[in-house]
């Protein structure tokens, strides 16, 4: 029973890990909680679904899908983030919750309060089997995509000159740009970069059960945060690994039987775990103390 | 300064006798939700205003407000106004609760919390059966009798006016001079002697009491309460429109708060303006088209040229679209829209107003209508209203 439920937490964990990632990735460079995370990846959802609507291929679709996100993160960093640049965070935080709500505002006008179907890019349901429980392609393909970008970005920021700059850019802005280093051409590419992240994970968890209005933001933004949080919110690693931690939690909690009748046991674990984390290491695991 | 008295007056007629003339009492329902969402409003200004933290889950204070007082009136079977009083005194527990977490965690990482913290009450506290009804949720009569809104919204009146006279006594006196002090710096507040964290926790409790009030008023407003009401769409809605509002500004947030609610009303009265929204294939690309005039706008003013070449464009295929010329491919699509509902339009209109007043405003309505109150107050009629108080959403603990 128990090892069941760890299978089906870190399928589910590696969702969370993926809006994690693009939380992180935000807040890496620029300090701000984007809580319009969720919502690049819901409108890239309704892309792709007005796509297919349409008759474009499914490949050709997704492409469109994950344009329109990046645009959106664009357009956000443009219109949002950038004029606030020298505001408190919080102010940031507010705005981004902002853009949130006008996303959910245009999709529930688009697509109005109804929850979706979509198919999935991979469509064998059955692929392995462990411990009694089926692991779809869909799975897999998430699985594999956030452990990819998670080294990825980690190479990005150790390795490249975009992530060397990115980060030094976060640290001394002043001093990036007498190094000769366009620092809001730098914000741009890190907006885009997170849009398209959340546009990734919406359109590869959109399909997993239906979709509607705000769908990542109320299934995976609370969860993402709690899992950036668990990683130390500033590794990405990290990031994944504490999107596996709040899934596996998640499952466990609803499978606990003294956990029976208590509503919402998932969200409930959620809040419990990030109360817990803060109060007693609120580094997370990989992040380091400062 | 004496309050000038005629401009008092004429404020009591707007709010007291105006609606009787202008709306049914069918509306007088939505309109007891904008004196609801006022208290609201004013309960949020507490934490971010005046204590200098935030709060992502408000629905949940306004919600365990709403089920307290929902639960003592038909399982309890006490009166209304005991209702209110449990729902008061239960929000100001909860919220203390929560306070004692901000002592601890600070900053960005609290705003994390709360949002956690709202999501949590939604799922968990508000599908407890034996109180809440569970997913079924549960009943809570309207004081003045079933659809009986007209004496119900001067009750909210009169509860919201109480809301004010406390906030007003609260910050003339020892306590909002030392919130103030410790929203501003809390370790200067400190080594003047002013005790942060009892104070932190009193804006909290007083926040939680105005919020449970609220509540309460919002579930017998409504005659039901259910947990899907308290989402996190509303508590983002409720954060905004109090920043909107304007920070520390009791008038700009009641008037902001008050809007919101109202939105319906607002575009059932302006004519032509809810058959506008029923017909968005006109519609959208007259927005575009002055979205559009105004990128360009922005653009030349301030050297932006991607705000022209953006502009531009949006400019011309809107202006393609709406002439007798036909655009292949954008007019079927536009055809297919659905008509826009009011409330959809709440969460599109009330962003953009967010963005609009942090960048270019941060005193939000209030700093707008600051001239005109302190003339009512009795000072002298000048437009330059001062600087205010522009640092807007402020953690001074972050």
């Amino acid at each position: 029973m128990t090892a069941q439920a760890l299978v089906i937490g870190i399928i589910t964990g590696a969702a969370y890990g993926l809006v994690a990632l693009g939380l992180v990735l935000v807040y890496k460079s620029s300090g701000v909680l984007n809580f319009a995370q969720g919502e690049f990846g819901t409108v890239a959802v309704y892309a792709l679904w007005l796509g297919t609507t349409h008759g474009i291929p499914y490949v050709l679709a997704v492409l469109i899908a994950l344009g329109v996100a990046a645009v959106f993160g664009f357009v956000t960093e443009r219109v949002v983030v950038r004029p606030l640049a020298d505001a408190p965070r919080v102010t940031v935080l507010v705005a981004t919750a902002g853009v949130a709500l006008l996303a959910v505002g245009l999709e529930l006008w688009i697509g109005q309060a109804q929850i979706r179907p979509i198919a999935p890019a991979l469509r064998r349901q059955d692929r392995l089997r462990i411990l009694n429980v089926y692991i779809s392609d869909q799975r897999l393909l998430i699985i594999l995509t956030v452990v990819v970008v998670a080294l990825v970005l980690r190479w990005v920021f150790t390795r490249t000159f975009l992530g060397l700059a990115v980060l030094a850019a976060s640290e001394e802005p002043t001093g990036t740009r007498l190094m000769g280093v366009r620092v809001e051409r730098l914000s741009s590419a890190v907006w885009v970069l997170a849009a398209l992240l959340g546009g990734v994970a919406g359109v590869l968890t959109g399909p997993l059960s239906g979709f509607g209005p705000g769908f990542l933001t109320s299934s995976a933004l609370v969860a993402g945060f709690t899992a950036a949080v668990i990683g130390g919110f500033t590794s990405l690693p990290g990031a994944f690994l504490g999107g596996v931690v709040v899934g596996v939690i998640q499952s466990l909690a609803t499978s606990a039987s003294w956990l029976a009748d208590v509503p919402g046991p998932q969200t409930a674990a959620l809040f419990v775990l990030l109360v817990v984390i803060l109060l007693a290491r609120p580094q997370g695991i990989l992040g380091r103390a400062s | 300064m004496t309050p000038r008295v005629a401009p008092l007056l004429a404020l009591a007629a707007v709010v007291l006798v105006l609606p009787r003339l202008v709306f049914d009492s069918a509306d007088f329902a939505l309109l007891s939700l904008a004196v609801v969402y006022a208290i609201v409003g004013l309960s949020l200004n507490v934490l971010i205003g005046y204590a200098g933290t935030i709060s992502l889950g408000h629905q949940a204070f306004v919600g365990i407000g709403a089920f307290t007082s929902a639960y003592v009136v038909t399982e309890l079977r006490q009166p209304f106004i005991v209702g209110v009083l449990a729902a008061a005194a239960l929000g100001g527990a909860q919220a203390m609760i929560l306070g004692g977490l901000a002592l601890r965690v600070t900053g960005l990482y609290f705003a994390l919390v709360t949002l956690s913290y709202g999501v949590f009450a939604q799922d968990t506290l508000f599908g407890i059966k034996a109180i809440t009804g569970g997913g079924a949720g549960r009943a809570a009569p309207t004081p003045t009798g079933d659809g009986n809104f007209v004496p119900y919204y001067y009750i909210c009146l009169a509860f919201l006016g109480l809301v004010l006279w406390l906030d007003w006594r609260m910050m003339r006196s020892k306590t909002g001079r030392a919130l103030t002090a410790l929203r501003q710096d809390p370790r200067v507040a400190a080594s003047l002697g002013i005790p942060v964290k009892a104070y932190l926790l009193l804006g909290f409790a007083v926040s939680g009491v105005f919020a449970g009030i609220a509540g309460a008023l919002f579930a017998h407003g409504n005659g039901f309460v259910v947990s899907n009401d308290f989402s996190l769409q509303l508590g983002i809605l409720f954060v905004l429109m109090t920043v909107v509002g304007g920070l520390r500004s009791r008038t700009g947030i009641v008037v902001s708060a008050a809007l919101t609610a109202v939105v319906p009303l607002i575009i059932r009265e302006i004519p032509g303006l809810e058959s506008a929204l029923a017909r968005p294939e006109r519609t959208v690309p007259v927005v575009v088209l002055v979205a559009g005039l105004v990128a360009v706008g922005v653009g030349v003013l301030r050297g932006g040229r991607a705000a022209q070449v953006v502009g531009v464009a949006m400019v011309a295929l809107s202006a393609a679209v709406l002439s007798p010329l036909h655009v292949p491919g954008v007019e079927p699509q536009l055809e297919q829209l659905p008509a826009l509902d009011p409330s959809m339009l709440r969460l599109i209109v009330l962003p953009a107003l967010v963005v609009m007043t942090l960048r270019t405003a941060p005193g939000g309505l209030g700093q707008q209508l600051r001239p005109v109150v302190r003339w009512v107050c009795g000072g002298r009629f000048s437009l330059d209203a001062g600087p205010g108080d522009l640092r807007e959403v402020v953690d001074a603990r972050a």
